[in-house]
C-alpha cells in the first residue's frame, strides 16, 4: 500500500501542477519568476485573456486564436512542443561494433569513425511545434499567406485610380517613425530599454499592420520578439475600429469628412492581369529583398485575375491559406515562452506597436488632406487611414466614419485602393528594413 | 544593441554598405539621432519611389486602354454612320418573353430600381429567360464540371 502511494507521490511531483509553482534561476525575484513555472502560469492567464479576445469578442480570431492556443500548449511544463530536434555521437559497444560490421545495424542512424572509436547519430526528435515553427523560421509562410491574400484581393479600384498607392506609401511613414522611437529609446542607456536596430526594424513594422509582414520581417531580423510583436500586431488589427476613427476626426474637418468621391471608372480584364506582372517586376527590381512577399502576393492576384486556373485560385484562396494560418499562428503563439515574453520589452513594444499604427493612421490621413487640396476638394481624407494594410478593416471603418457624416455616401471602394496599396507599401518597407539591417 | 553596432556613416553610403565609426564609448545622442534620421529618410524615400513609380505606370496604362476604348466605341460608331443612310428596321422583339408574367417584370425592375442609388437611371429593355434548365440544376452542372 505504501509504495503505492509512494508511486503517486512520485507521479504527482513528476508531473506538469508542481513545475507551475516553481521560481527559476535569476539575478533577481523578476527573473526568477520569468524563467520558472510561475512565469508559465502567468502565461497561462494571458493566452485564456487572449482566447475570450479571440472567442468572446471576436478580435481577429482566425488568428489570435491559435496564437493563443499555442501559447498555452507551449507555457504546460514538461510539455516540449517546442523543443528543438538535436543530434549527438554514441559510441558503439564492441557487441554494436560486431553488429555493425556484419551489416546487423539500422541504417537510418549514420555510422562515423573518429580517432579509431566508431560512433553512432542519435538524433532527439523535437516537439512538433518546432518542427512547424521551421516554416516561420525560414519565412516560407508569411509569402504563402501572401499568395493566399493576393488570390483574394480585388486590385480593381487601385488600378481605377492609382494615386491611391500615394495614401499606402503615406501610411507606412508610422513604421519609420516607430523605428526612430525605437532606436531613441537606446539613448536612455537603461539596458531593458534598449533595442538593437533589428529589434527596432520589427517592432516599427508593427505600424504596417499586415501580420505576415510583421512575422516575415521580425523571423528574420530577431526571432525572439515574434512572440510580442505578432500579438500586439494582430491585437492592433482587431483594434482599427477602435483605434483609428479618433485620429481621423482629429485631423479632418467636417467639410472634409463629408467629400463624396466620384464614381471609379470600370477596369478592364487586361489591365488586372497586367497589374501583378507589373508590379512584381518593377518591385522586385528596385528591391529584391521584397521579392518573396511581393512576388507571391502578386502571383496569388494573377491566379485570380487570369481567370484561367480557378481551380489553384480556389486552393490558394481556401485550402492552403487555412492550412498556413494554422500553422503560422500556432507556431508563432508557440515562441512566446515566460522567460521571452515576460520582459519589460514586451511593454514597450505593445506601446510602440500602438504609436506606429497611429502615425501611420495619421501619415495616410494627412497626406489624404493635402490631396484633398491639391484636387480641389475631390478626395476624401478619411480614405487615407486605410493605407495602413489591415485589410478590409480598414476601408470599413473610412466608410463608417465618412458615413456619419454624410449617411448618403460610400467611400468603401475608393478605401479599397490605399487599403490594398498599403499591403503593398508594407511589404516594400519590409524589405527596406532587410536590406538595411539583416 | 542598437547603440553598439550601427552607428552609419552619413556621406558616400550604399545602402547595405555601412561602416561603424564609434562604439558605445563615444555614442552621442545627436549621432544616434542621425543615424535613426538616415533610416527614415532611406525608408520613406524608397516606398515612395516604388509607388510612384507603379502611380505613373498605371495612370499612364488606364489612359492607354481608356483610349483604346474610345476608340474601339468610335469606329463601331462610325460602321453604323456608313450603314445609316439605308432604312435601318429592327425586327420587333416583345419586351416580355412569352410565360413572362407581368409581376415577374415588375418584380425585376424593381430591383433594377433599386440599383439607382448612385443617380444613374436604369431601364428595363427587354426580359428573357438565358437557359432552359431551372437555376439550381444550372448552378450544380456548373459547380460539378468547372474543375475540368
Amino acid at each position: 500500500m505504501n509504495s503505492l502511494l509512494q508511486a503517486i507521490v512520485d507521479i504527482w511531483n513528476e508531473s506538469g501542477f508542481v513545475r507551475l509553482f516553481t521560481l527559476g534561476t535569476g539575478n533577481n525575484l523578476w527573473e526568477r519568476i520569468a524563467s520558472g513555472g510561475i512565469g508559465n502560469l502567468i502565461m497561462l492567464g494571458i493566452a485564456c485573456i487572449l482566447l475570450y479576445l479571440a472567442i468572446k469578442k471576436q478580435f481577429e480570431p482566425l488568428l489570435l486564436l491559435p496564437i493563443a492556443f499555442g501559447m498555452l500548449l507551449v507555457n504546460l511544463p514538461l510539455g516540449e512542443v517546442m523543443k528543438s530536434q538535436f543530434n549527438t555521437l554514441v559510441p558503439l559497444t564492441e557487441q554494436e561494433y560486431a553488429n555493425y560490421l556484419k551489416g546487423i545495424f539500422d541504417q537510418s542512424y549514420p555510422v562515423f569513425e573518429m580517432n579509431g572509436q566508431y560512433y553512432w547519430q542519435h538524433f532527439e526528435t523535437g516537439g512538433l511545434l518546432w518542427y512547424l515553427y521551421q516554416g516561420v523560421k525560414f519565412g516560407i509562410y508569411p509569402p504563402l499567406i501572401f499568395l493566399g491574400i493576393g488570390a483574394m484581393t480585388d486590385f480593381g479600384p487601385l488600378i481605377a485610380n492609382p494615386k491611391s498607392f500615394l495614401l499606402g506609401a503615406a501610411a507606412q511613414l508610422g513604421i519609420f517613425a516607430t523605428f526612430f522611437g525605437a532606436a531613441a529609446l537606446g539613448l536612455t542607456g537603461i539596458s531593458d530599454l534598449t533595442f538593437s536596430s533589428q529589434e527596432a526594424a520589427s517592432i516599427a513594422i508593427i505600424g504596417g499592420a499586415d501580420g505576415p509582414t510583421a512575422i516575415w520581417l521580425t523571423s528574420k531580423l530577431a526571432p525572439h520578439l515574434l512572440g510580442p510583436i505578432a500579438v500586439a500586431a494582430y491585437s492592433y488589427m482587431a483594434l482599427v475600429p477602435i483605434i483609428q476613427p479618433p485620429i481621423m476626426r482629429a485631423l479632418t474637418t467636417k467639410k472634409e469628412r463629408s467629400v463624396v468621391m466620384q464614381q471609379l471608372r470600370p477596369v478592364s480584364k487586361t489591365e488586372k492581369i497586367m497589374f501583378p506582372i507589373f508590379v512584381t517586376l518593377i518591385v522586385v527590381l528596385l528591391l529584391p529583398s521584397a521579392a518573396p512577399l511581393v512576388g507571391m502576393l502578386m502571383l496569388g492576384n494573377l491566379f485570380r485575375e487570369s481567370g484561367v486556373v480557378e481551380r489553384i485560385s480556389k486552393t490558394a484562396q481556401n485550402e492552403l491559406m487555412n492550412i498556413i494560418t494554422i500553422f503560422i499562428g500556432v507556431t508563432v503563439g508557440a515562441t512566446a515562452n515566460a522567460a521571452t515574453f515576460l520582459q519589460p520589452k514586451t511593454i514597450l513594444i505593445i506601446i510602440l506597436g500602438l504609436i506606429a499604427f497611429s502615425v501611420g493612421t495619421a501619415g495616410g490621413v494627412l497626406f489624404g488632406k493635402l490631396m484633398y487640396f491639391f484636387t480641389g476638394g475631390k478626395v476624401n481624407p478619411l480614405i487615407g487611414s486605410a493605407g495602413v494594410s489591415a485589410v478590409p478593416m480598414a476601408a470599413r471603418v473610412s466608410q463608417k466614419v465618412g458615413q456619419q457624416e454624410n449617411p448618403a455616401n460610400f467611400l468603401l471602394m475608393h478605401a479599397m485602393g490605399p487599403n490594398v496599396a498599403g499591403v503593398i507599401g508594407s511589404a516594400v518597407a519590409a524589405g527596406v528594413l532587410l536590406t538595411l539591417f539583416q | 544593441m542598437w547603440a553598439f553596432d550601427t552607428i552609419f556613416v552619413m556621406e558616400g553610403m550604399k545602402m547595405g554598405e555601412f561602416k561603424f565609426i564609434s562604439t558605445l564609448a563615444s555614442v552621442k545622442a545627436s549621432e544616434v539621432i542621425l543615424d535613426a534620421l538616415f533610416v527614415i529618410a532611406i525608408g520613406v524615400i524608397v516606398v515612395f519611389i516604388a509607388l510612384i513609380l507603379l502611380t505613373a505606370i498605371f495612370w499612364l496604362f488606364g489612359k492607354f486602354m481608356q483610349q483604346g476604348q474610345k476608340t474601339s466605341v468610335f469606329e463601331e460608331k462610325g460602321v453604323n454612320n456608313d450603314t445609316s443612310s439605308e432604312p435601318h428596321i429592327l425586327p420587333e422583339i416583345p419586351v416580355a418573353e412569352a410565360g413572362i408574367s407581368e409581376e415577374v417584370v415588375a418584380v425585376i425592375s424593381a430591383a433594377v430600381a433599386a440599383m439607382s442609388a448612385d443617380g444613374k437611371r436604369y431601364t428595363v429593355r427587354r426580359v428573357r429567360r438565358v437557359v432552359n434548365r431551372p437555376v439550381w440544376a444550372a448552378a450544380g452542372i456548373a459547380e460539378s464540371t468547372r474543375p475540368f
